[in-house]
C-alpha cells in the first residue's frame, strides 16, 4: 500500500512532553519495554479516514524496529545514519497508508516515536534534543515519511555511479518548503545533482546542494516550473548547478 | 503580502481581472470564506472563479510579441502540509481579450489549514520584443492570491465511511455505531465510531451536501438513533452508572455519563435502570424529544 485514508492516533503535546521528562534517564532496553500500541490520552482524527486497527500499529511498530536492528541497532549509528533514515522513510511511506495530511499532524508522529517506539528516538538522536521526539517536523521518523513523499518512494536508489542523497543534501530540500513540497521541484532538484555527480564533481556534491538550493528558490520566485517541460525544467536547473559550480570555484 | 521582484517587464493592473472564487456546494455556488468549516481530508472542494485577460495590453506592456505564448496557472498550497501543486493551468488563445473560467478540484488528502490559490499569468512560450522583456519560458508577470482556512475548530464526532456490503454487512443498512466500553477510561474519540454506508443512495444523498425533507429526516434519525445506542450503552454499563457527571470528563464512560445527565438532568441512573427494566417506553419517549426526530 503507498497512500490510503488510514487515520493515525495523535499524542497530544503535553502528553508527549510528559513521557520525555519521564523517561530521560531511561536506557534503550528499558525504552523498549515501555513501547505500547495505545496511549490513553491517544485518539485519530474524529473524520477523514478509517482509524489505523491495532494489527496496523504493531506492523509498523515491527518494520521501524527491523530496520533499525538492520542498521545496528543497539549499537551507536555514528556516521551511518542514512542506514537508517533511507529505509526507514521508504516502508513509513509504503506502509502506513496515511495520507499527507494526516502525515503533517504532530500528534501523529509523537504518538509513533514517543508510544510505539520509545527506543529509536534517543537512539536515532541520542543528545535526545525535543525536536527530534515531539512530532514537529524534524522529528526522527516524521522526517523520513516526508523525503520519502517528495523524493522517493525508494531513498536507497540512485542512478548508477551516484550516491543517494545524504543527510544535509536532502535537508537543503526538504527545509524550503517551496523546494521540498513541490514533488516535482523535489525530484528535480535531486537529478540535476545526480547528473553533475554523474559528469564528475571537483567540489563536495553537498556544497553544489546547498548553492542549488538556494539559487533554484530564488530562480522560483519569478519563473513557474510547472508550466515547463520535464526536458525544459531539466534545462533550466543545468544551467542553474552550472552558475553554482562557477561560485563554487571562484 | 510579499511580491518578489521580478527581473522583466509586468502588465499593468488593468490588463488582467480576477473575480472571487466560488465555492460549489450542493445548495450552489457561494463565494469562498475565509474559513472552510467541515473540511477534512476526504472532502473535494470544487472551486471557479472569472478571470479576464487582455492579450493585447499585456504583450505591449511586456514588450513581447503579441503571439507569445501565455498561460493562467492556479497554484494551490497548504501551510499545514507544504505541499504545493497546480491545480489548474489555461493556455490563453491568441484572441486580444479572453474571459476564462477557471475551475480547479482539489482532493483533501494533501491539505488542510490555511490553503492558499495563487492565481498566475505566465509566459509559457516569450517572444521578447527587448531585453527588458520575459525572456524565459515559465516567467510569471502577474499574480493574485487568495487563502482560506479549512478545517473547523469544533469537535466533531468520530465518523468514517464504508461500503457495507464489500466489508460483509448488510448493504440495506444505513450505519453502524461501536462502542467500545472494555476500558472505561480510553477517550471517548477513540473507543467510538460511527460507519455510515457510502454506498446506500440516501447516505450518499446526505454525505454530498443535499438539503431536502428526506435527507433532514434521515440526519434527524441518524441523530436519534446515535443518541438513543449510546444511552442504551450507559445505562447498561456499571461503570458508567457508578460514575458521577463530571462535565469535563473525555473519557468514554465519562461522555455516556453526561449524556446522561443531560437529558435526564434530575433522575438518578438508578432510576434510570429501573425505567429501562420496567418502564422503557418512557425512556424511549424522553429520547425522541431529546433528539428532535420529529419536526
Amino acid at each position: 500500500m503507498t497512500l490510503g485514508t488510514l487515520l493515525y492516533p495523535r499524542l497530544p503535546r503535553g502528553a508527549a512532553r510528559r513521557l520525555i521528562a519521564e523517561r530521560s534517564d531511561l536506557d534503550l532496553a528499558e525504552l523498549e519495554a515501555l513501547a505500547a500500541l495505545q496511549h490513553p490520552d491517544a485518539e485519530p482524527s474524529a473524520t477523514g479516514g478509517h482509524p489505523a486497527d491495532i494489527s496496523k500499529l504493531r506492523e509498523v511498530q515491527s518494520a521501524v524496529r527491523a530496520a533499525a536492528v538492520a542498521a545496528g541497532y543497539p549499537k551507536p549509528l555514528g556516521g551511518a545514519i542514512q542506514n537508517f533514515d533511507r529505509p526507514c522513510g521508504s516502508l513509513l511511506y509504503e506502509l502506513m497508508g496515511i495520507v499527507p495530511a494526516d502525515a503533517a499532524e504532530e500528534g501523529v508522529w509523537s504518538f509513533l516515536t514517543l508510544v510505539m517506539v520509545p527506543e529509536i528516538g534517543p537512539w536515532r538522536f541520542p543528545a535526545q534534543a525535543e525536536e527530534r521526539l515531539i512530532g514537529r517536523p524534524r522529528n526522527v521518523l516524521r522526517r523520513t515519511w516526508w523525503r520519502a513523499w517528495a523524493l522517493g518512494p525508494n531513498l536507497e536508489s540512485a542512478p548508477a555511479g551516484c550516491e543517494a542523497l545524504g543527510e544535509d543534501e536532502s535537508v537543503q530540500i526538504m527545509e524550503r518548503p517551496s523546494l521540498g513540497g513541490n514533488r516535482r521541484t523535489a525530484r528535480a532538484l535531486q537529478s540535476a545533482l545526480w547528473r553533475a555527480e554523474a559528469n564528475g564533481l571537483q567540489v563536495p556534491r553537498s556544497e553544489l546542494m546547498r548553492q542549488l538550493a538556494r539559487r533554484t528558490r530564488a530562480v522560483k520566485s519569478h519563473i513557474q516550473f510547472d508550466v515547463l517541460s520535464d526536458e525544459a525544467l531539466d534545462e533550466l536547473l543545468d544551467r542553474v548547478t552550472a552558475q553554482c559550480l562557477e561560485a563554487i570555484a571562484t | 503580502m510579499k511580491l518578489p521582484v521580478v527581473p522583466f517587464l509586468t502588465p499593468p493592473h488593468e490588463a488582467i481581472s480576477h473575480g472571487d472564487w466560488l465555492l460549489t456546494t450542493a445548495g450552489g455556488d457561494v463565494a469562498l470564506a475565509k474559513e472552510v468549516p467541515h473540511w477534512d481530508y476526504q472532502t473535494t472542494l470544487e472551486l471557479a472563479a472569472p478571470v479576464s485577460v487582455d492579450r493585447q495590453a499585456v504583450t505591449d506592456a511586456c514588450q513581447l510579441e503579441r503571439t507569445s505564448g501565455l498561460a493562467v496557472v492556479v497554484m494551490a498550497r497548504s501551510n499545514h502540509t507544504n505541499v504545493e501543486r497546480v491545480a489548474a493551468r489555461l493556455d490563453l488563445p491568441m484572441n486580444d481579450a479572453f474571459d476564462l473560467a477557471v475551475q480547479i478540484r482539489l482532493d483533501g488528502a494533501e491539505l488542510g489549514g490555511r490553503l492558499t490559490l495563487e492565481t498566475l499569468l505566465v509566459v509559457t512560450e516569450p517572444k521578447p520584443q527587448s531585453h527588458l522583456a520575459p525572456q524565459r519560458p515559465g516567467s510569471i508577470i502577474w499574480r493574485r492570491s487568495t487563502w482560506t482556512d479549512l478545517e473547523g475548530s469544533g469537535t466533531q464526532f468520530p465518523t468514517d465511511t464504508m461500503d457495507f456490503m464489500t466489508a460483509g454487512l448488510d448493504p440495506n443498512a444505513g450505519w453502524q455505531l461501536k462502542i467500545d466500553l472494555s476500558d472505561p477510561d480510553a477517550r471517548f474519540m477513540s473507543a467510538t465510531r460511527l460507519t455510515l454506508n457510502s454506498a446506500h443512495p440516501s447516505v450518499v444523498r446526505m454525505l454530498g451536501g443535499v438539503r431536502d425533507d428526506g435527507t433532514e429526516q434521515l440526519l434527524r434519525t441518524l441523530n436519534w438513533d446515535i443518541t438513543r445506542q449510546m444511552v442504551q450503552v450507559a445505562i447498561a454499563s456499571d461503570d458508567v452508572c457508578q460514575m458521577d457527571m463530571d462535565p469535563d470528563g473525555t473519557s468514554v464512560a465519562a461522555v455516556l455519563r453526561n449524556l446522561l445527565s443531560r437529558i435526564w438532568p434530575t433522575e438518578s441512573t438508578i432510576v434510570l435502570r429501573r425505567w429501562l427494566e420496567h418502564d422503557p417506553g418512557r425512556i424511549e419517549v424522553r429520547l425522541q424529544h431529546f433528539s428532535r426526530l420529529l419536526k
